[in-house]
This record gives C-alpha cells, sequence and structure tokens, in this order.
C-alpha cells in the first residue's frame, strides 16, 4: 500500500568538516528514501576527462543502521541495509550530449552541462528500504559519495589498489530518520 | 622439519601442497575479479582478500627464517647431518631460483611488450582516424537533412503529395540521393504515406509534433535512423512531413565499439606507466609465496632424505662406540632402505661375532687366570710343603731337637698362609669390581687429596699439580681416586731414590667428544720394552709384595668410564701415564 509522503526530507549538513556531501533522508510512498549531492563539484575536471573521450564513475554508497542501546552497545550499531548506487558519465560525440548511464542500463542525454551535472553528481530520492519493516526510532542513514573522475575498465582497474588512484571519496555523513508507521520499538 | 611436531611429513607435505594449491585458487580468483570488474577497493572482501596476500607470504617467510634460525644452531652444535642438509637445501634455493628467475624475466619482459604494444601510436592514430571518419559520416548526413529539410526545394517537391505521393518519394530521392526514408502524416496523425526501408517506419508521430527540425538519432536492432521533421501545408490541409536517412547496417555497433576502443586506449596510455609497475609488483607479490613454498617444500624433502642417513650415522657411531643392538626402523621401500636393512644384518652379524669373541675371550681369560692363579698359589705352598716336611722329619728322627725348628717354620707355614690369604682377597676385590656410580667432582681436589698421602709417605718425592686445570669430572669418585693411588704408588716405588711427579691435564676433543687428558709423569727407572705389553694384565708384576692387580683395576676403573688409558716410557728417564675421560656433553 502506497503511503504518501509521510514526512518531509530531513537534511544533513556533513558531520565532518572536511565532509564534501549532502544528505538528505525521509519516507515517501512506504519507502525510505535518500537524497546526496556533493557540495563542492569538480566540474573543470570532470568535463576535460569527458572531452577527452574517458567515462566518470560516481558511487553513492547509502548505510542504514539502528543505534545499539544497553548492555551491548559496544558492540556497535546494527547496519540493517546497506547499497550502493553507481552512474556512468560520458560525452556521445556523435549527439555532441553528455550522457548519464544508470546501472540498470537506462541513458539520459543532456545538452546543457548544468543539467548534466545535476543528473549526474546527485542522488534524489533513492530508495533504500521499506519503511514498514523497520522501528519507527533510533534509525540513522550514513551515506558518501566515491567519485572516479576517470572509471578505470578491467584489467586496469588492478591500478585501483593504489590509494592515489581511488578518487575522490567524501566521508560519511549522518542523518537520522523517525518513520512514524513503523513498528514500535 | 616438522610443521606438526609428532606427525609423519608426508602430512606437513600434503599441507604445503594444500597450501599451495589454494594459493594458485587465489591467483586464479584475483585474476578473474579484475576481469570481470568485481573489484571493488572498500569491500571487505577485498580488504580480506589483500590482508590474506600479505599475511600468507610474511608467515611463510617467517616459518623460513626459523627453520634457517633451527637449522644454524644444529649446525653451531655438529648436529649429524647438518651440512648435508644445508647443501642439500642451497641446491634445492638454487634449483628454484634458477627456474623462476627466467620466468620471472620472461614474464616482465612479457608485459613490457604487450603493453608497448597495444600503446603503439599507430594503433592510437587508427582509432581516432576511424572516429573521426565515422563523425564526419555522422555528421554530414545530420547536416544534409537539416538542409534538405529546411529547403524550398522540399516544398515544391511536396506540391503534388496529394495527387500522387509516389511521385513525390522518387523526386525526392532523385533530388537528395542521401535521403531513403520518406514518411507523411496528416494534421491528425494518421499516415499518408510512408516510403523506403519497412524496418525504419515510424508508428506514431503524435509525441514529434512540437518537435520541429532534426530528431535525436534512433537505433533499432542494426539500424540506426536519422530524421528529420517539419511541417508543410498543402492545398489548405497540414501535413508533417518526415525525411530521414538509414545509416549503414550496424553503423550503432561499430562506433560503440570504436568509442570504447579508444576509451580504453586513452586510459591505458593515461595510465600505462603505473599500470606497468603494478603489475610487474602483482607478477613478484603472487610469485614470492609460491618461491616461499618451494623453499618450505625443499626443507621437507631434505629433512625426509636425510633422515635416513642420520640414523645410519648415528646408529654407525653407537656401533664403534660397542652397541652392537642398534637397529634402523624404515618404512620406505627405496635404495636407502636397502642399504638400512644391509646395515641391520651387518649388526646383527657383528653382535653374534662378538657374542663368540667375548666368550672366546672370557674363557681364555679365566685360563689365563687360573694358571696364573694356580702358580701364585703354588709359590707359597712349595715352603708351606717344605717346613711341614721338616717339622715332620724332625719330630720322627730327633724329637728333642724338633722344639727347635717347630718355631720358624711354623711362622715361615703362617706367613705363606697369610700371603695366599691377602692374594685370594685382592683377587675376590678384583672380581667383584662394581660399576661406576657417576658423581660431579673437582679433578683438581682428589688430585690434591691422593697426593698428599703420599707425599707424608715418601719425603724425597715431589709432587707438583700446578698444571691441573678445575675441571668437573662426572665420574665415580672413589673409584677415580683408587686410579690416582695405584699410579702415584707405582710411581713412587719407581723412584726410591726420590724424583719427581707431574700431574697435568688439558682439554681434547676426539669425533665429535670432549675429553679430559691427565697426564701423570715420573722420573723414576721406566719400564724395559720387554714387559711394557705385559703391565696392564692381572697378576703381573716386577715387585716382590706385588699382587700384579693395580695396573689392571686403573684400565679396568678407566674403560668402565668409557676412558683410555695408555703410556709413554724411557728405561732410565721415567714414565708418563696418560689417561683421557670424557667430559659430559
Amino acid at each position: 500500500m502506497f503511503v504518501l509522503a509521510l514526512s518531509l526530507l530531513s537534511f544533513s549538513l556533513p558531520a565532518g568538516a572536511d565532509s564534501n556531501a549532502l544528505l538528505g533522508v525521509g519516507v515517501q510512498d512506504g519507502y525510505v528514501t535518500v537524497s546526496l549531492r556533493l557540495i563542492e563539484e569538480p566540474r573543470h575536471l570532470l568535463l576535460a576527462r569527458l572531452q577527452e573521450g574517458l567515462k566518470s564513475e560516481i558511487i553513492f554508497q547509502l548505510r542504514l543502521y539502528r543505534k545499539q542501546k544497553g548492555p551491548l552497545s559496544f558492540l556497535g550499531d546494527h547496519l540493517l541495509v546497506e547499497k550502493r548506487v553507481s552512474q556512468l558519465a560520458y560525452r556521445d560525440l556523435f549527439e555532441n550530449a553528455y550522457v548519464v548511464e544508470s546501472p540498470d542500463g537506462r541513458k539520459s542525454r543532456f545538452e546543457r552541462e548544468e543539467e548534466f551535472f545535476d543528473c549526474f553528481l546527485q542522488l534524489t530520492g533513492a530508495p533504500l528500504a521499506e519503511a514498514s519493516g523497520l522501528p519507527s526510532r533510533d534509525l540513522y542513514v550514513l551515506a558518501r559519495i566515491i567519485l572516479n573522475p576517470v572509471r578505470i575498465a578491467p584489467p586496469l582497474n588492478i591500478i585501483a589498489f593504489f590509494p592515489s588512484q581511488k578518487g575522490m571519496i567524501t566521508s560519511w555523513v549522518e542523518s537520522t530518520l523517525t518513520t512514524p508507521g513503523g513498528r514500535k520499538p | 622439519m616438522r610443521l606438526f611436531p609428532g606427525r609423519p611429513a608426508s602430512i606437513s607435505l600434503l599441507v604445503l601442497v594444500l597450501i599451495f594449491v589454494l594459493l594458485i585458487g587465489l591467483i586464479v580468483v584475483f585474476s578473474q575479479q579484475i576481469l570481470s570488474n568485481l573489484t571493488r577497493m572498500d569491500s571487505l572482501g577485498n580488504s580480506l582478500a589483500l590482508l590474506a596476500a600479505v599475511f600468507l607470504p610474511l608467515s611463510l617467510f617467517a616459518v623460513i627464517a626459523f627453520q634457517l634460525i633451527h637449522l644454524w644452531r644444529e649446525r653451531a652444535a655438529r648436529k649429524p647431518g647438518t651440512l648435508l642438509k644445508t647443501r642439500l637445501l642451497v641446491f634445492f634455493a638454487l634449483v628454484v631460483l634458477l627456474s623462476s628467475i627466467p620466468q620471472a624475466l620472461l614474464s616482465v619482459n612479457f608485459i613490457n611488450s604487450t603493453i608497448n604494444f597495444w600503446l603503439k601510436a599507430g594503433i592510437g592514430e587508427a582509432l581516432q582516424g576511424g572516429l573521426s571518419i565515422s563523425l564526419d559520416y555522422y555528421h554530414k548526413m545530420v547536416e544534409n537533412l537539416n538542409r534538405f529539410g529546411k529547403s524550398p526545394l522540399l516544398s515544391s517537391l511536396l506540391r503534388d503529395l496529394e495527387r500522387n505521393p509516389q511521385r513525390v518519394w522518387k523526386n525526392i530521392t532523385e533530388a537528395n540521393s542521401l535521403i531513403n526514408l520518406f514518411q507523411v502524416f496528416d494534421a491528425q496523425g494518421r499516415e499518408v504515406f510512408f516510403g523506403g526501408q519497412v524496418e525504419a517506419r515510424l508508428q506514431d508521430v503524435t509525441p514529434l509534433r512540437d518537435s520541429m527540425g532534426n530528431l535525436p538519432k534512433e537505433d533499432r536492432e542494426k539500424l540506426s535512423i536519422l530524421r528529420n521533421i517539419s511541417r508543410h501545408s498543402i492545398a489548405g490541409r497540414s501535413y508533417f512531413v518526415i525525411v530521414g536517412t538509414v545509416l549503414t547496417e550496424g553503423f550503432n555497433d561499430q562506433a560503440t565499439s570504436l568509442t570504447e576502443s579508444l576509451e580504453t586506449f586513452n586510459q591505458l596510455a593515461r595510465y600505462k606507466r603505473l599500470f606497468r609497475l603494478v603489475l610487474t609488483g602483482f607478477y613478484f607479490f603472487f610469485s614470492l609465496p609460491i618461491f616461499l613454498l618451494s623453499i618450505l617444500i625443499s626443507l621437507l624433502l631434505t629433512e625426509e632424505i636425510i633422515q635416513p642417513i642420520v640414523q645410519l650415522e648415528e646408529a654407525t657411531r653407537r656401533v664403534a662406540e660397542g652397541d652392537f643392538s642398534v637397529r634402523i626402523l624404515t618404512r620406505s621401500e627405496d635404495e636407502l632402505s636397502a642399504l638400512v636393512g644391509s646395515f641391520n644384518r651387518m649388526t646383527a652379524e657383528l653382535s653374534a661375532s662378538r657374542q663368540k669373541l667375548l666368550k672366546a675371550e672370557k674363557i681364555s681369560a679365566w685360563q689365563e687366570i687360573a694358571q696364573r692363579l694356580a702358580h701364585e698359589i703354588k709359590n707359597p705352598l712349595t715352603p708351606i710343603k717344605l717346613s711341614a716336611q721338616r717339622i715332620l722329619k724332625k719330630a720322627q728322627s730327633n724329637p728333642q731337637e724338633c722344639q727347635k725348628i717347630l718355631e720358624p717354620a711354623v711362622s715361615a707355614i703362617i706367613r705363606e698362609v697369610e700371603n695366599l690369604d691377602r692374594l685370594l682377597v685382592e683377587f675376590r676385590e678384583f672380581a667383584r669390581l662394581p660399576g661406576p656410580r657417576p658423581e660431579r667432582f673437582n679433578l683438581r681436589d682428589l688430585v690434591e687429596e691422593v697426593a698428599a698421602v703420599y707425599r707424608n709417605l715418601s719425603a724425597k718425592v715431589r709432587f707438583d699439580c700446578n698444571r691441573l686445570q678445575n675441571v668437573t669430572l662426572l665420574a665415580d669418585r672413589n673409584q677415580m681416586k683408587q686410579v690416582f693411588a695405584n699410579l702415584f704408588k707405582n710411581a713412587v716405588q719407581a723412584m726410591p731414590d726420590g724424583g719427581d711427579i707431574l700431574v697435568r691435564s688439558d682439554i681434547v676433543k676426539k669425533d665429535d667428544c670432549q675429553y679430559c687428558r691427565i697426564w701423570i709423569k715420573d722420573t723414576g727407572i721406566g719400564i724395559s720394552a720387554a714387559i711394557r705389553e705385559l703391565v696392564f694384565n692381572p697378576y703381573f708384576t716386577t715387585k716382590k709384595e706385588g699382587t700384579g692387580l693395580g695396573l689392571a683395576i686403573v684400565e679396568r676403573v678407566v674403560f668402565d668410564h668409557k676412558g683410555v688409558i695408555w703410556f709413554e716410557t724411557q728405561v732410565g728417564s721415567g714414565t708418563t701415564f696418560i689417561i683421557d675421560l670424557p667430559l659430559e656433553r
């Protein structure tokens, strides 16, 4: 059963001073949804790589936790769901357009750079978990973004073992979550 | 070497082979991961794999280092077989190195050559050229459509659309040979005319009614279609006219393949040096554990080869020491096993021969002792018999005179009987000499203690024990005291006019054993060549009062302590007795 927006998206600023991501968490249509975007986008670097005919990759890493209370709290919080959403971007030289390719193969074409960056560098309302099975309190979401200006194809990805080739990784951003329709704790 | 002490070596070998298979599996999985793009740098699995990849060679290295230190210690302790083991190990390591170095060189060279081949300037230029040609072709088609869609020529050609659309289609293809698709819809979206490839037919124009001009390229299986849509009013009625070009079959696949190849090429060109470095690094990263594993297996095999040889050496040593009961167990069926079998048969035969020899020697010794004893007993019997006969003769011929000879004759009989008694007591003691009861004592203290007794008995003899070392011996103290007492007594008796007795000691090494060597030197009359062979024989003596058992006891005590005694002598200058007693290991 679809439940209409039960709560407005709540946005969280980065927990760490050096964090470079903005996280929004909410419940929509019975699902915990997450929105995530980069604050400072390396647009020039990305455009340069795309013009060279290379592909860029962005990975949104999302984790839903339940806080552990009581005597077992020293074991750490309980990870309920983990999800990785990745997008690929490249320039279509025939159409003179930027293409964003989602993991399911869906392609979006953009002629304007602004529209392209809005699509590629942010995740909007991505479903993370069904809200009905979750407790109503003590939940929070951790998220981070891994941006590889050059997506390295196999077998070249062996060089990714070098830290310098890991691309840009933001620190984890946290946002608490309340699910009014969830289970009573 | 045993990975599991107390278990057969085959289990250790099996474990090493399993590790080897695991390593090969890791390499295969790792390469598959790279090829199938499963690597996730932040995934737990990768971190664990990386940890295992670091931990495995490190642990192998630690085991090898431990084994090498162990081997070095064994060598320092001169443990049997260590020299051969070291040589075999070096040999195996060399074999492994000799086989892996060319392979490594070949692999690294192959990596470099392959990368250089991939990045040949010609390939990049060809790819870029191919892409440029495709782009030119594509843009030319797009431009042609755009231009023709807007041209007044199209409008003039469309005048006959309602009367003869087929003729219009023919005129369009004659006017622009690149156009191979023509489709007309009326204002209600109904198709009026279609000309061209059926596969490129547009079913519904409704979504495109607001988009005038060139449409985005549409890909249908192997077809790529470019369209231009324009609105025309003919005889007061509105029409949507689509002209298009169906690109060469497979154009899209080829263009995609070309762009992807160029992308891979650009990636490779960008990360060439790093890729080469990482690839070479990974080669050594995975070959190092295999190399270490080979060394470990070499250690194990060396142990397997060495073990029977060491057992043989140890058994031979024990046989040399007189232990003929030693036997070697073997499970294998190889040549070494045959050698071990021969050794066991040889020791069994030696043992039997020795038993026979000992029996014969024993009989011979007892015969000799019986003869000597009979001789020694017979000697006093003659005076006893003569004294008794004299008493009897006097008693029969002249009883009055008998009283005069009775006392000296009886005294002679008593003296000779006492001599006989003493002889038998000493013989019994020699026969009953107990086995040594070892205890630790200081050699110098013991010698000083015995020398003090003889120093008091003879003022003319000077003892010099200053060159005796402070050595601790593990031996029967009382028996050793008897040894020195007998030797000092002989030395003193050999110097009736006085002289010097010098006692000194040193540590000597024979084979793998350390001995305490003791010299007892006198300045006496020496031992003549005629009797040198006889001095250690029981009941051999040159003295009137001697029993001839002193040096025999000395030799037996030294022998019971697994030692050796011999002497050097020069008539008129003196004699030196030399004793070697084994020290504790």
